[in-house]
């Protein structure tokens, strides 16, 4: 019975998904597309938080790098869209080893540290090494990917590609998280010694989680560069990390699911409270506590049969300094 | 220059230990990581300002009631929100206080507007020289006082009953719970200790910066940093990291590049907990 009505509310958020963007107005699909590329990194720091144990305060580092890849390539060589893709989700996924060197080291605190010093640092590179980022002043002119001879130039058409990849990648990283590496990470999440005990060879398996959630993170980059076609190292600050893990923990940890419904829910609710003015992110503040105080398990512990299905009981014990 | 350089850098120092002393002992009493601290800090500052500017007070009891009123601040704290978190998941903790972190900072937005205000100098407005080097009265001031809180502390927490209380919760809660100390009152206590040492650091920094609601995080994560390459959890530890940040900052500011000052900063940082993992002086048992 449980299985069932999870069954239906996941099959109702998939048609919602499909058709409800064809009757939004263009600001609304403005806001779509934008959750969609907050759910990818939302589910990239669901898989280093929720699955692996490792919380992240410095996410927004390698969205930066994927959209700076990105816009780089985009603009100075002229490529198409889809090398930049592949060469911004390539260059991000390297850059995850950045993190997953120290994070062989550290836990707790200690790499919480290191990931808010990482994002910190990758925001001020931006902002003054100018011959590569052009400083302040960002970057403009990025071109909408092109077919052929066609331009996705509809907000709309490029909603579909983002819910697309949002999609491939939710099937993939359920996959992962089923399979032995999967286990591997959780494994590692609940005691990294009993796991290293038990054969889980934890450098390699802190290389994959750092590598994998950087590339997400580093797709969402490329999609975010090419969607707002201008981009500079404002979009990328500490309270863009904060933003990626409230969703993550509003959302529900250690769930796919979660972390889709955690984007929306704090991308949306800012926007829908703009009517407060002055008052919004005060309310958003006050909601934001008020959901930790009643439904410490995100929202999707709303839906029945969910826990069961994402197995997420001890999501987020990792962080135990 | 490299005397001044030392001077304000450890008067900017003193400012972030005093934080991430609050900051640890907020960890070591009941687990919890505190975003919101640095807005402690920052209400703290506007309190003593409305106060003084807006009523009129005399501004040492303007200082006096926003210490007091902070550390109120963080006695509520304690009983309205953590508490009832006491067996929740860490991550679901630290997002609460995120959450609270958000709601203080955009709540004094709201209050007090946008606009930086200026904060009257307090003692004596004047540079001192000595030997040829300047320093502001305040940064020296703050070094003072920093140091004697610190003296404070120490007793109280190696001398009196509640500094001992405190202790012993750190260390084991349930035991302490067993021995007869009164786990709830020695929390909320601690807490409002934390919230006042924030409140000290807010009216201690306020005539050296621009008042502004969105001084709190930069504060917090750079206490945050201090508090753990430190050694998270130890006291000695959170206030030499403090004074270590505030003097390298200088330093580098001035020395190698102000664009890249951060940069250099936070890649020290990280080099140092890659080969000290547990922090400088870590927490001993």
């Amino acid at each position: 019975m449980k299985n069932i009505s999870f069954s239906v509310v996941v099959a109702t958020l998939i048609l919602v998904a499909i058709f409800v963007p064809m009757t939004l107005s263009s600001y609304q699909l403005q806001i779509a597309v934008m959750v969609g590329i907050f759910a990818l990194l939302a589910l990239s720091l669901n898989l280093l938080s929720g699955y692996a144990g490792m919380i992240s305060l410095g996410h927004a580092g390698f969205f930066l790098i994927g959209s700076y890849v990105s816009a780089i390539l985009a603009t100075r060589y002229g490529v198409s869209f889809g090398v930049s893709l592949v060469g911004a989700v390539a260059v991000t996924a390297l850059s995850g080893l950045l993190l997953a060197v120290p994070a062989m080291k550290l836990s707790g605190h200690f790499l919480a540290v290191i990931t808010i010093a990482f994002g910190l640092i990758l925001h001020l590179l931006a902002i003054n090494l100018e011959f590569i980022t052009n400083g302040v002043s960002g970057i403009s002119g990025i071109a909408r990917p092109r077919f052929g001879s066609w331009v996705m130039s509809s907000d709309l058409s490029y909603y579909f590609m983002v819910l697309g990849f949002v999609a491939t990648v939710a099937l993939l990283m359920a996959a992962y998280v089923r399979s032995g590496y999967g286990r591997a990470l959780r494994a590692l999440r609940d005691d990294e010694l009993a796991a290293g005990c038990m054969g889980v060879n934890i450098t390699v398996a802190k290389i994959h989680v750092f590598v994998i959630s950087a590339g997400i993170a580093g797709l969402a980059g490329c999609l975010y560069a090419h969607y707002v076609r201008y981009i500079n190292p404002e979009s990328f600050t500490i309270d863009i990390s904060i933003r990626i893990l409230i969703m993550v923990v509003v959302g529900g940890i250690g769930s796919i699911w979660g972390s889709i419904i955690g984007a929306f829910v704090v991308y949306v609710l800012p926007e829908a409270l703009r009517i407060l003015n002055d008052y919004y992110y005060l309310v958003f503040g006050f909601v934001v506590i008020l959901l930790m105080m009643v439904l410490p398990g995100g929202i999707v512990s709303l839906i029945p049969g969910s826990s069961k299905t994402v197995n997420n009981i001890s999501a987020g014990r990792g962080y135990r300094p | 220059m490299f005397l001044q350089l030392s001077i304000s850098g450890l008067a900017m120092g003193a400012l972030y230990s005093l934080v991430a002393l609050g900051f640890v002992m907020m960890w070591n009493t009941a687990a919890v990581v505190n975003f919101a601290q640095g807005e402690f800090a920052m209400l703290s500052m506007f309190f003593a300002l409305s106060a003084h500017v807006a009523f009129g007070l005399n501004i040492w009891l303007a200082i006096a009631i926003a210490i007091t009123a902070t550390a109120f601040l963080g006695y509520l704290f304690e009983r309205g929100l953590v508490r009832p978190l006491r067996d929740a998941d860490p991550l679901t903790v630290i997002m609460m206080t995120i959450g609270l972190q958000i709601f203080l900072s955009n709540g004094a937005k709201f209050v007090w507007g946008t606009q930086p205000e200026v904060f009257p100098t307090y003692i004596g407005g004047e540079t001192l020289s000595f030997l040829n080097v300047r320093m502001s009265s305040q940064a020296l001031a703050v070094i003072g006082v920093v140091s004697v809180l610190a003296l404070v502390l120490h007793w109280l927490s190696q001398r009196t009953a509640l500094g001992k209380s405190l202790r012993a919760v750190a260390q084991d809660r349930e035991t302490a719970a067993l021995m007869g100390i009164r786990i709830d009152r020695v929390v909320s206590a601690g807490f409002a200790i934390s919230a006042a040492l924030a409140g000290i650091a807010g009216v201690l920094m306020a005539p050296l910066v621009f008042v502004a609601a969105d001084l709190g995080l930069p504060l917090l994560i750079k206490s945050f940093i201090a508090a753990v390459v430190g050694g998270f959890g130890s006291y000695p530890g959170a206030l030499i990291g403090g004074l270590l940040i505030g003097v390298l900052d200088n330093y580098v500011g001035f020395y190698i590049s102000s664009d890249y000052r951060d940069v250099v900063l936070f890649t020290v940082l990280i080099v140092i907990l890659l080969f000290r993992p547990q922090g400088l002086f870590p927490k001993h048992r």
